[in-house]
């Protein structure tokens, strides 16, 4: 189900034209996936605003579910009028209600043999 | 939607508590780059550059999706511990950031190549849907469903063709030659 119709990677390096200047953390390699210490946060060089000069930024991270639980249609507690994010997968549909999007804004999910990461 | 996958290393993400043109930005824990959401593509950091993947998604409620898709499987989330913050969210309410948005300037967004279209679903809700269009010389077809509050584009294999539904402002923040679309 993924299209073959992508947007053009030059565009793309437009879009953030400007917003670059990196400052690359001294990344201590953690494990992959494992949970990060408390207090955590990253320098980025970063524009806040369209026209803005670029700014050393530190920001907090917050941490958000690796591998999240999910249920059948059947079992799930959703108004019909609720919004979700829906995705097919190899064939198997899966929804994301946006009202946990919007709590934690990044999930990190395995449908299948994918990884993916559903965004708000 | 992003693959998590990207050039051989598995990602996982966590939230950077900072906004670039009001937009999400996503950190990850094995590299520590930074990474915009609307642009789809590292901003800083040993990946800078580095595009995602992208995976076609399709906003809509849940009677609509559910009634295309009755073998969805729907992602759950438990408060675990103080390790998620949550905010107080209802169904329908929109984040606070977003509180001074006006719904009606929602559209669908789709770039191919070079170009850029915007289709406000005010507009798609007037028109005759679905729209069959050409962008950048490919067919593409825009679907809309206004009882399941949503629009889709899809290519002429009838698959999903990668959209955002997003406001027009910042839509045209990152697009800013998109072409509005009107009936």
């Amino acid at each position: 189900m993924r299209s073959t119709l992508r947007p053009s990677p030059w565009l793309m390096a437009l879009v953030t034209l400007g917003a670059i200047m990196a400052v690359a953390p001294a990344a201590a390699s953690p494990q992959p996936g494992a949970p990060q210490e408390e207090g955590r946060t990253v320098r980025a060089n970063v524009q806040p605003r369209p026209g803005a000069p670029a700014e050393l930024m530190e920001m907090r991270v917050r941490e958000v579910p690796v591998d999240p639980a999910s249920i059948a249609a059947d079992e799930a507690d959703l108004a019909d009028d609720e919004l979700v994010l829906g995705v097919m997968i190899d064939g198997q549909p899966m929804a994301y209600p946006i009202r946990y999007l919007a709590a934690v804004e990044v999930v990190n999910d395995v449908v299948g043999d994918t990884s993916l990461a559903p965004t708000w | 939607m992003y693959a998590r996958r990207q050039g051989g290393k598995e990602l996982t993400f966590d939230f950077a508590e900072g906004l670039v043109d009001n937009n999400l930005l996503i950190v990850d824990r094995e590299t520590d780059s930074v990474w915009s959401q609307l642009a789809g593509q590292s901003i800083s950091g040993p990946m800078e550059g580095t595009p995602l993947e992208s995976i076609p998604t399709l906003q809509a409620t849940w009677g609509f999706w559910r009634s295309r898709h009755p073998d969805t499987r729907v992602m759950v989330l438990e408060r675990e511990g103080r390790r998620y913050v949550y905010q107080d969210f209802e169904p329908g309410t929109r984040r606070s950031s977003e509180a001074g948005h006006d719904v009606s300037t929602l559209g669908l967004g789709l770039v191919l190549g070079d170009e850029a279209r915007f289709f406000p679903l005010r507009e798609l809700e007037q028109a005759d849907t679905p729209l069959q269009l050409q962008v950048n010389e490919q067919a593409v077809t825009i679907h809309f469903d206004a009882e399941g509050l949503t629009a889709w584009a899809t290519d002429n294999t009838d698959e999903l063709v990668m959209t955002v539904l997003a406001y027009e402002s910042g839509w045209l923040a990152f697009f800013p030659n998109s072409q509005i679309w009107t009936r």
